[in-house]
């Protein structure tokens, strides 16, 4: 229970933040934004209940596909976005889509459409579904350096933020 | 006082507790409520964080899940543990550093893009809801095993108490209740765990217990459960089944999955300095190496002990966990050899992938069931793939609270 | 000592650490294992000591090796941290 109540806030504050506050609704005040934050925690628990009583998969397959994309989309953005300074939006969003389009449709070939064909014999490199957030992972790497090298250089305020965070 | 009685004190008083935390650390600013004001010292960051770990798939079902792999196991131990190096060494420092609020702050921003923002909260949501569905629905199974209600009424119980932490009290009370959590936790996980260890080793310490003799023998556990194991004609316990390349990507994906989800990022958005992230994520690790350390040494004893308290033991004298289950039809055995005794071996057991039953009782009073028994076998003994997780705690003793 | 020394050194320790970290986890705990089973520890195999227990110490230390190394190479370059930035 743990768990949820941190996956709950992290939906809620990025829903709140992200996409109102710093996207759509940018002119309302902090204690809008609260109540937006406790609104959006309060849905979230609703669907997240529902998705309780009627569950789509077995828990773990579910949880598996959870750190599969995790490590094919925001970790490469994340380790890109301090450790290189060349790296352009254009190559992050390609990135991320790539791992996430390949992840996704690997898992859900496997686990939920195509179940039978589930076995060593049928993966790719005879990688199963619960590895293939590695895979996706490279992916997203390649596509984001390729793509990044081959578009426009980010603004200078970008490398003076990078050279900021890495001091400490 | 009877069992159910004490469950019920226990649940109570920990909802209580935590509720009452919330309250007194409700949020009043978005500071508060996104990253509890960035004061949390990082010893109660690295409890909190290990709490925040220990869900339902990786605390008492881990144990489970690995005494059922053997040595493939470990791809879930360093897996899950692996990812917390990278999160101090190559992410957290900066992340805390850049001083937002969330995951898709930091990219939207480094990116100089709305688009890279919005990717990142698709994939962050996409991440979290699949995440979450698993836990509401452990949550459930674990209320209406302990309280016996409905699945459904075990989900509604947890939404509420969620709600009240979650929505009053922000990142500031979810901190607060899992260093709560985390004590509670931990001690329950790891004073059966050395009680079974003195049982079967004579070693009070776990994890040297794992590698230690049998009581009144010379022979070292992980040998005798080689043999057992090879014996009852599965592949021996220390060895891998599943090929290298495939362990080496599920590993893989499990620490870099760990360092790439959104959750576990945020918690080190808490504490009030950059050094103080890298020290958090140490802690964190410690506080989760205790239980990830103790979880294999606990599969491997529970493992021993299935296997002998089962083994050609007659129906009528087996164990009470064989027969709950078994009621509630994740348990089936069906005496095919009709000598009374459970013969569990490797196999399937009979034709088709679940038990169907029949109303009747057969001879020993276990439940029939309408499947045809497989002849190439000798396997008596129908075990659901999630029964390893669930029932583990029967089958080692543990109290089974411990989930909530 | 300059920022940017600061980041080389940084860069430096990180590729010591995670070579450390890739070795004790996917080196013995997956690729050597089964060569190291035959060595043993107790009543250990090597190879599934550090699958199941070795590589998680190995971990833990890494980080507080880190969190040391860190605390020194800031000393050296003069900065103090403020809070709640």
């Amino acid at each position: 229970m743990s768990t949820a109540a941190g996956l709950l806030l992290v939906i809620s504050s990025s829903i709140s933040h992200d996409l109102l506050k710093k996207t759509f609704m940018p002119k309302i005040n902090e204690r809008q934004e609260l109540f937006y934050a406790r609104c959006s925690a309060a849905v979230a628990i609703i669907v997240a209940g529902l998705f309780g009583i009627y569950p789509p998969a077995f828990v773990a397959q579910v949880v598996a596909f959870a750190f599969g994309l995790a490590a094919s989309t925001i970790f490469p953005a994340l380790f890109l976005g301090i450790f290189s300074k060349r790296l352009n939006k254009e190559g992050a969003i390609a990135g991320m889509l790539a791992g996430l389009i390949f992840t996704a449709s690997y898992i859900i070939y496997f686990k939920f459409l195509f179940s039978e064909l589930d076995s060593s014999s049928y993966w790719l490199l005879g990688i199963s579904p619960e590895g293939i957030g590695f895979l996706g992972m490279i992916i997203n790497f390649l596509t984001a350096i390729v793509i990044s090298s081959a578009s426009s250089k980010p603004p200078i305020e970008v490398g003076k933020m990078v050279d900021k965070i890495r001091l400490p | 006082m009877s069992s159910q009685l004490l469950t019920y004190i226990f649940v109570g008083l920990s909802f209580a507790t935590y509720i009452a935390i919330a309250i007194w650390s409700r949020a009043s600013s978005t500071n508060e409520f996104y990253v509890a004001g960035k004061g949390v010292n990082p010893i109660a960051n690295g409890m909190a964080t290990a709490a925040d770990w220990m869900s339902a798939a990786s605390f008492i079902s881990m144990a489970g899940l690995i005494s059922f792999l053997g040595k493939d196991g470990a791809v879930y131990l360093m897996g899950w543990t692996g990812g917390y190096v990278l999160l101090a060494l190559l992410l957290a420092p900066y992340l805390r550093k850049f001083g937002q609020y969330t995951v898709p702050d930091f990219i939207g921003t480094r990116y100089y893009s709305k688009t890279a923002r919005l990717v990142a909260v698709l994939c962050l949501i996409f991440i979290s809801f699949t995440y979450v569905a698993g836990q509401m629905r452990g949550v459930g199974i674990v209320f209406s095993r302990f309280l016996e209600v409905e699945i459904q009424v075990g989900v509604i119980i947890g939404m509420i108490v969620v709600f009240f932490y979650a929505v009053l009290g922000g990142m500031k009370g979810i901190t607060y209740t899992q260093v709560a959590q985390y004590c509670v936790m931990i001690f329950a996980y790891l004073v059966p765990a050395i009680f079974i260890s003195i049982l079967i080793t004579g070693n009070p310490i776990p994890q040297l217990g794992f590698g230690d003799t049998l009581v009144n023998s010379s022979t070292y556990l992980l040998d005798k459960l080689d043999q057992l194991s090879i014996d009852l004609g599965f592949s021996a316990y220390t060895e891998n089944t599943k090929s290298n390349i495939d362990i080496f990507c599920i590993t893989a994906a499990l620490m870099f999955g760990t360092a790439g989800l959104p959750h576990v990022i945020v918690r080190f958005f808490t504490v009030p300095r950059v050094s103080d992230a890298r020290k958090s994520a140490g802690y964190a690790l410690v506080f989760i190496a205790f239980l990830y350390t103790t979880a294999p040494a606990v599969a491997a004893f529970s493992r021993v002990n299935f296997i002998e308290s089962i083994q050609e033991k007659s129906y009528l004298d087996s164990p009470d966990w064989f027969k709950n289950w078994e009621n509630i039809g994740l348990i089936a055995w069906q005496d095919k050899n009709d000598d009374g005794l459970i013969n569990y071996s490797a196999g399937k057991p009979f034709e088709g992938s679940r038990p169907i039953f029949s109303d009747e009782f057969g001879s020993q009073g276990q439940r029939e069931i309408k499947n045809l028994p497989t002849l190439d076998n000798s396997n008596e003994v129908y075990i659901d793939r999630d029964i390893m997780v669930l029932a583990n705690p029967e089958i080692a003793k543990l109290p089974a609270w411990l989930w909530l | 000592m300059s920022s940017q020394d600061y980041w080389k050194a940084n860069l430096k320790l990180l590729s010591v650490l995670l070579f450390v970290w890739f070795i004790i986890s996917f080196g013995f705990g997956i690729i050597f294992s089964e060569f190291l089973d035959q060595f043993s520890l107790g009543g250990f195999k090597l190879g599934f000591w550090f699958a199941q227990q070795g590589s998680i110490y190995g971990f833990v230390i890494l980080i507080f090796v880190y969190v040391i190394a860190m605390h020194f190479l800031e000393k050296k370059i003069g900065i103090k941290e403020e809070e709640n930035e």
